[in-house]
């Protein structure tokens, strides 16, 4: 039991990236908390927490949330977890108690925050069903992401084709004959049951594959044309993959997955919590969207950094033409995911509705905040997530809030400094890449190994 | 610091050994590889310190090391991913850290990591190689992977650990390079693909041009292999010269006396000391065969003399 529980927080506390997200949630409780006081000198006329507890932190939970699915995917791959008796079981019940204990402080907050004063800015549904709904959520939400990513094409594809009726059958969800009865234990229940299922998989299978060669699969790779141009054969070791076209596919594959998801629990909150009160928002799903270049291009812009090194003695170029090709690389890619993804954030502005909040703005911020995202990801030779993805995070979700907030016409148009302010960052961002790369010392930032002590304490966990 | 000049097995400062510089100015024009003072310090570590060593053009020089001696942190510093943080290191006459193309041309390295990429298959692997070099040797590369029985039609995600050594390894041969650096090339096989990877590897090595940089913790691999030796400890060379010339160098000598030994001895290039009541051990350095009668007549004492193999000169160098 005890290596259940320590599996259940390693969940949440392994990385540096999930501590912060839980310590910035649990500043958000305190100050909520705070500010619902009676004593507390706060107005009282627009009281911006829900919308902070309701979007930041609920964002926060389901990034966490996700973190910790990911990471049991990437666990479940690693050959020492495979060898070890029980181990896997141990990670099955870690996984389904974090879930327990996530949904439990969920229901906690979203009761804080619907009881706190009348009156309730939303309607909330009862204890019980809010903690029914979240773990019934959660749980889905780590199965799911298991299967995606599992050994079987067949499930992969199927699972995403459910999710994607699902999402198409959102409108019907939120009618209010349906709306009107919920059965948010109905949901627990079918959440336990999935979990069920890949537990007794899981522990009965062969070692699953590590997460994402499983995606490799198929004829562009197994059987691609064996002539290629240097400028393709560079391209392929910058990226560690045949083509960058692949990679970007990848990358959209994933951000409409997690858009998906969303519009997936947004209609399931809109069935069991929110009930006839909940006006249609699609602001959140929107916003993964816009966030979907911002992280692709960090990710392939880091992967390219990393990757240089196979590049100083093969490709023979020196440090600075390293940097043109990388940069130009991760620019193309950038091209690549942003006009489909933020143009399909640019209809679903248009066409679905968002709840008056104005999207224009996150839209442009997410636009302005690319260039930042690509030369931090050219900055990060460490095979690891750093702080700056969270910053990254915050500045994107924040212009939500931002364009929520300020409502006098001077301050709306002050916001607009933003922007600008974003595309100068990645001016300066640019400058120290440059600057890194033309003196990179590789050895600084040698991968770790699966013998060192860092390599061990994550194999570990 | 290892100087060129120095002379054959002199004592050193103990425990740290000094060969003869594998100095390749003196005979076949300009070292390959040519390390002056090369330090390094990351986060305020010393990582490497005061080496200075040559490299003769077709020699094979085992470079031999515990874990995290050093070895990977040299070759990465005399291939130019890292700038030495002290001293100079150049390779075919440049500087390492800005290494122009046709240098990097002459240069076949296997990393300690392969960087294979995982979701291609062998051929598609060897097809970008060959796309990055104008003088990729197919015939070569046809004949070794027969030899070497590479499988080219499988993913790389599903070979096992030797054959992707292998695989690495045939990468880094198809250009044919002068200067070949394999950085534990045989850490990943069994010890038949090992022996047998040895052999292919002295076949390699048969040019009089192309010189082999390999590093190992593996001495066995070393002896059966290089022809020169760099014993690396703690970031700083404690050795660099001929295998055969550090073997005869280092020598076990008992001294039995009538009466028990002093604490201090005056003798030089003393590696270890084990003190058995009457009788003393000693590991010694720069043994020449005039110092057992010098010992005996000393100290009256009887002296015996034993050479040492190499894995046991390794182990004394780091007791």
């Amino acid at each position: 039991m005890k290596a259940v529980l320590r599996s259940a927080l390693q969940f949440y506390t392994r990385t540096r990236l999930q501590r912060w997200l839980l310590a910035g949630a649990l500043l958000l409780f305190a100050a909520q908390l705070l500010t619902t006081r009676p004593a507390c000198p706060c107005p009282r006329s627009f009281n911006p927490w829900p919308f902070l507890l309701g979007g930041l932190a609920g964002a926060a939970a389901a990034l966490l949330t996700a973190a910790s699915a990911w990471d049991l995917r990437r666990i479940s791959a690693l050959r020492t977890v495979f060898l070890i008796p029980h181990s896997r079981l141990k990670l099955a019940g870690g996984m389904f108690l974090a879930q327990l204990l996530a949904a439990a402080v969920g229901a906690g907050l979203v009761m804080l925050l619907g009881d706190a004063r009348p009156p309730s800015p939303l309607s909330w549904g009862s204890a019980r069903g809010t903690f029914e709904m979240l773990f019934g959520i959660a749980l889905f939400l780590v199965v799911l992401l298991q299967v995606i990513t599992g050994p079987s094409r067949i499930l992969s594809m199927g699972s995403l084709v459910l999710m994607a009726l699902l999402s198409l059958r959102t409108d019907l969800l939120m009618k209010p004959e349906i709306l009107g009865a919920p059965k948010a234990h109905v949901l627990a229940l079918a959440g336990i049951l999935a979990w069920l299922l890949f537990t007794a998989w899981y522990v009965r299978a062969w070692r699953p594959r590590a997460p994402f060669l499983t995606w490799s699969r198929g004829r562009a790779s197994a059987d691609g044309p064996i002539e290629v141009s240097r400028q393709k054969a560079i391209r392929a070791f910058l990226l560690g993959q045949p083509s960058l076209l692949r990679v970007c596919r990848q990358q959209l594959t994933i951000w409409m997955i997690y858009h998906l998801v969303v519009i997936a629990m947004m209609a399931a909150m809109k069935l069991l919590i929110a009930r006839h009160t909940f006006p249609a928002n699609y602001s959140m799903a929107i916003i993964v969207l816009l966030y979907g270049p911002i992280v692709g291009v960090n990710v392939i812009a880091g992967t390219a950094a990393r990757s240089s090194r196979r590049l100083w003695l093969r490709g023979g170029e020196p440090r600075n033409v390293l940097y043109a090709t990388a940069e130009r690389l991760a620019w193309q890619s950038l091209a690549l995911m942003g006009v489909p993804l933020f143009g399909v954030a640019l209809l679903e502005v248009r066409f679905l509705p968002h709840a008056g909040i104005d999207m224009l703005f996150p839209l442009v911020m997410c636009v302005t905040l690319t260039p930042a995202a690509l030369y931090l990801g050219l900055l990060n030779f460490r095979r690891r997530l750093d702080v700056s993805f969270l910053a990254l995070y915050i500045i994107a979700v924040g212009a939500l809030f931002a364009g929520l907030f300020v409502e006098s016409p001077r301050g709306r148009q002050l916001l607009w400094i933003a922007p600008l302010v974003l595309l100068a960052m990645g001016g300066v961002l640019r400058a120290l890449a440059r600057r890194r790369w033309y003196g990179i010392d590789w050895l600084r930032f040698r991968a770790e190994r699966a013998t060192s002590l860092s390599g061990l304490r994550i194999a570990r966990s | 610091m290892m100087d060129s000049g120095n002379a054959g097995g002199a004592p050193a400062n103990n425990p740290s050994v000094k060969g003869p510089s594998v100095d390749g100015s003196a005979a076949n024009g300009s070292p390959v590889i040519s390390l002056r003072d090369v330090g390094k310090v990351i986060g305020g570590k010393t990582i490497l310190s005061d080496i200075s060593v040559d490299i003769e053009p077709g020699s094979i020089v085992g470079l031999l090391g515990k874990n995290g001696a050093g070895k990977t942190s040299l070759i990465d510093v005399m291939l130019g991913f890292s700038p030495p943080s002290s001293g100079s290191s150049r390779v075919f006459g440049e500087n390492s850290f800005e290494l122009p193309a046709a240098a990097k041309r002459r240069i076949g390295f296997v990393p300690q990591q392969d960087e294979l990429l995982d979701s291609l298959t062998g051929a598609q692997q060897l097809a970008l190689n060959a796309a990055l070099h104008p003088a990729w040797d197919q015939a070569l590369i046809a004949r070794l992977i027969g030899e070497w029985e590479v499988p080219l039609d499988r993913r790389i995600q599903v070979l096992s650990g030797g054959e992707r050594q292998k695989l690495a390894t045939l990468l880094a041969l198809g250009h044919e390079p002068d200067l070949l650096v394999l950085d534990e090339p045989a850490s990943s096989l069994d010890p038949v693909a090992r022996r047998q990877f040895l052999r292919e590897l002295l076949d390699i090595a048969e040019s009089p041009t192309r010189t082999v940089l390999f590093s190992t913790h593996i001495v066995s691999d070393l002896e059966r292999v290089a022809s020169k030796v760099w014993i690396i400890r703690d970031g700083r060379l404690a050795w660099a010269g001929d295998l055969d010339t550090l073997k005869e160098s280092v020598v076990r000598v008992t001294l039995l006396a009538r009466d028990a030994w002093p604490s201090q001895l005056d003798i030089d290039g003393v590696i270890s000391r084990r003190d058995e009541g009457r009788r003393v051990q000693l590991v010694l350095t720069g043994w020449r065969e005039e110092r057992q009668r010098e010992m005996a007549e000393r100290w009256g004492a009887e002296v015996s003399v034993e050479r040492l193999g190499l894995e046991e000169i390794f182990l004394e160098l780091h007791s």
